[in-house]
């Protein structure tokens, strides 16, 4: 096996030199260039020789860079040396890869080369991040990768990928349309038709020409003008971003494929799925549409969210929830709502809000002497009970004998779906307003690094007793289920004819969960 | 409460019945388990209770081989309820549980470790109070004079300044004497159970299966008052680590030990 992938020194495309020039290079001396501007002390000359020392030794250090950047792979890991002036060896175990991506924009893809960024769990940023090698070299390294990390199963070289999913040109369409941000879209709808209504009323008063409420009403219609705009701009982004969509099982992978104008390329292993994400935004949950976020512990929170995003942009619901199916085995989800009595908290807590809306309208009428109408806020107390009642409505709680699900959020309603075997800890808990009406939180944390909202499943005020329950409940359960999975990692497990007892009948996730280490 | 006590004593009960050595009769049982009485109806609050109940009994019914297993583990569940009393004998109960699970085969944990290392529910040392109590009379001694410079500006008698500071460190006396009081750790058979909070009551599992490192710390004021931390990581995403301060020293790294050494004894992590 050894012998096959020899511990060559492999190098960095040199194509990639003269795109790091341009890429770097561009950026000093548009630096340099403002600066002359702006300061304009120096004649044209003193200028062309700042950019050309720039230039030259910004060429330098590239050449350098990417001369001095050598990887090689051995038997089992994965060896870098880079650096010019202060040199690092790394070593990546291939079990221990998470993620292998390759991105390319169109630049780079019209010179033929791509960067490929390896990641593990840990670290602040990628753990290797090849700059830039060529397309061919970079699918290469990716199906290496995914070879190295299955060491010790039979492939079938002639088994065809899977194509799990594939965006339709209707479903771009449904997705540039359903992606606006709507939490954010909703609350300034409802602030600018208060603010509207009100100005316009106040208009009437005071101004009798009706030119001069016109021009009044010129702002609200800006500010929606604008939200279009922004609507129309993130679903540009959006179908950009997604365009060509498809995600493939590649042996024990998960393979997607992305982008218009930046292709992108990634790997996410069966094994190393720790959490799955439904998200429906209003819109798209009218339409019965959602996107799939299949969640590992690869990428750091801080890390651009273009990297996260790494599953099923858009697909109908029920397409969604069978994919789930497919990869972590679940069940169809019958959620348990949390108590009526959990809506009075929300009933409170959105009628204090409203309260400070009008005591700070009242402060600025008592201060300024204008905005007479200030009691006029206080109408925003007929919302209250419906928006506490539809946040109510959206959340719950499901478990099984392998999962527990969590949902939540009106806006964007968001569903975890987390097996029991990937919990790190299990935690209630219950603020001062829950005790008063018997109700907690459970926590079920997991090491997923799904961006802000990803990684832990919550069961918002769900009753005290149920959640104490489920706590022992869930941590019991994953108690069992390691233990299982440590049994089933001392029996040699060689071919297909052990039944997993974790995923049954799901096939996708046998191999992958045995050979997790 | 009392239904929920009443559906989980029934769910043990269900267990044994379960237990039957067929294959096709414990699928079948465990499908009809998995239909949940009350069924999906929205905010039913008397069946959610019964929920977990009647889902040990599932697992129960899965697979023939964790049975025995689970029925411990079932009723282990009923003693795990923390706060309810009797708290020693349902840690008892917990433990003699793990035993006769290890004994059937079940659990790798020697069992001579489990009794070595676990514990019962222990307070802090009460002098993490003082330490507490250091930084929220600096707190309060700050708003004090906050408020003091406000009343003042304001043109009202000094002497509410007074009140300011009387209210604002019994507030925080009552901080610390409570938060001293809910703080409560036990080292369990397979994780570490932490509850804690003044204003949000949380308590929490730590699987020693999920520990990464675990460290002691000993910050200027702790050293001056004898104390220690413990904080424990784990790969979570959220609240990854966790720390339990007010220890003496020794209790630190005694407490260190244990859960290093079960965290080792403990099988099947994830290596991510």
């Amino acid at each position: 096996m050894n012998g096959e992938f020899g511990p060559d020194l492999m190098r960095l495309d040199s194509r990639s030199v003269p795109y790091r020039v341009a890429e770097n290079g561009l950026r000093i001396v548009g630096v340099i260039v403002l600066s002359s501007l702006f300061g304009n002390s120096q004649g044209l000359s003193g200028v062309l020789v700042f950019v050309l020392l720039g230039a030259v030794a910004v060429g330098a250090y590239e050449l350098a860079y990417v001369r001095r950047f050598t990887y090689k792979i051995t038997g089992d890991t994965f060896d870098i040396q880079s650096g010019v002036l202060s040199r690092r060896e790394r070593e990546i175990p291939f079990e221990r890869i998470q993620n292998v991506d390759i991105a390319q924009n169109v630049v780079q893809r019209a010179i033929g080369i791509a960067e490929v960024r390896i990641e593990t769990a840990g670290g602040g940023a990628s753990e290797a991040q090849l700059r830039y090698v060529s397309r061919g070299e970079a699918t290469r390294l990716q199906e290496l990768i995914s070879d190295r990390k299955q060491e010790g199963t039979e492939r079938d070289p002639g088994a065809a990928d899977d194509i799990l999913f594939e965006l339709s040109d209707r479903e771009l369409g449904i997705l540039g349309v359903t992606s606006a941000n709507f939490r954010f879209f909703g609350a300034i709808v409802v602030l600018f038709s208060l603010v509207g209504s009100a100005g316009a009323q106040r208009t009437q008063a005071a101004f009798p020409e009706p030119r001069m409420q016109l021009l009044l009403l010129l702002g609200p219609a800006v500010a929606v003008g604008a939200l279009v705009l922004l609507w129309v701009l993130s679903g540009v982004q959006a179908v950009l971003r997604y365009y060509g969509f498809r995600l493939l099982r590649h042996d024990e992978e998960l393979r997607y494929e992305r982008g218009l104008l930046q292709r992108y390329n990634g790997t996410i292993p069966l094994s190393k799925v720790q959490t799955l994400m439904v998200r429906e935004n209003v819109l798209a949950r009218a339409a019965g549409y959602a996107s799939l976020a299949i969640e590992t512990a690869g990428y750091s929170p801080g890390q651009g969210s273009d990297s996260v995003e790494s599953a099923v942009p858009i697909a109908a619901r029920e397409r969604v929830f069978e994919l789930c199916k497919t990869i972590e085995g679940t069940d169809e989800f019958e959620f348990q709502r949390p108590p009526k009595r959990a809506r009075t908290r929300y009933l409170a807590r959105y009628s204090l809000i409203v309260a400070g809306i009008v005591a700070i309208a009242a402060g600025y009428h008592a201060l300024s002497g204008r905005l007479d109408d200030w009691y006029l806020a206080a109408v925003l107390l007929v919302l209250v009970p419906p928006a506490a009642h539809l946040k109510w409505t959206q959340l719950g709680y499901h478990y099984d004998d392998r999962h527990i699900v969590t949902r939540r959020g009106f806006w964007t309603r968001r569903t975890t779906i987390v097996p029991y075997y990937r919990v790190q800890t299990v935690s209630d808990s219950q603020s001062v307003f829950q005790r008063r009406r018997d109700l907690a939180t459970l926590a079920v944390d997991t090491a997923s690094s799904g961006g802000f909202w990803g990684g832990e499943a919550v069961a918002l005020d769900i009753d005290v007793e149920v959640a104490r329950a489920l706590r022992e409940e869930v941590h019991d359960r994953f108690q069992s289920s390691i233990t299982r999975r440590a049994e089933l990692l001392e029996t040699p497990t060689t071919g297909e004819s052990v039944e997993s007892p974790l995923g049954g009948e799901s096939p996708v996730t046998d191999g992958g969960r045995r050979r997790n280490r | 409460m009392s239904d929920g006590d009443e559906s989980r004593d029934s769910a043990t009960g269900v267990g044994p019945d379960d237990s039957l050595p067929s294959d096709s009769e414990e699928t079948a049982g465990s499908e009809r388990q998995m239909e949940k009485p009350g069924g999906p109806s929205a905010g039913d609050e008397t069946g959610q209770p019964t929920g977990p109940a009647v889902d040990t009994a599932t697992e129960t019914g899965t697979d023939p081989a964790e049975h025995t297993n689970d029925a411990v583990a079932g009723g282990t569940t009923d003693g795990g309820q923390p706060a309810r009393g009797s708290q020693n004998s349902t840690f008892d109960s917990r433990v003699d549980g793990a035993l006769q699970a290890i004994s059937d085969g079940e659990r790798r944990i020697d069992p001579g470790v489990l009794l070595e290392y676990t514990t019962d529910r222990r307070d802090l040392d009460p002098s993490v109070q003082y330490q507490w109590g250091l930084w929220t009379a600096i707190v309060a001694g700050v708003l004090t004079a906050f408020v003091t410079g406000l009343i003042s500006a304001a043109g009202a008698p000094v002497v509410l300044g007074g009140v300011a500071l009387v209210v604002l460190f019994g507030l925080g006396a009552g901080w610390v004497t409570l938060r001293y009081r809910r703080w409560v750790y036990q080292v369990r058979e397979d994780s570490l159970y932490l509850e804690r909070g003044v204003l949000v009551h949380r308590r929490t599992h730590l699987p020693y299966v999920r520990i990464q490192h675990v460290d002691t710390s000993r910050g200027p004021v702790e050293r001056w008052l004898g104390l220690s931390t413990l904080v424990v990581y784990t790969a979570g995403s959220r609240g990854a680590d966790v720390s339990v301060p007010g220890l003496k020293p020794e209790e630190a790294s005694d407490l260190q030990g244990r859960v290093k050494r079960l965290a080792i004894e403990a099988e099947g992590g994830d290596a991510l």
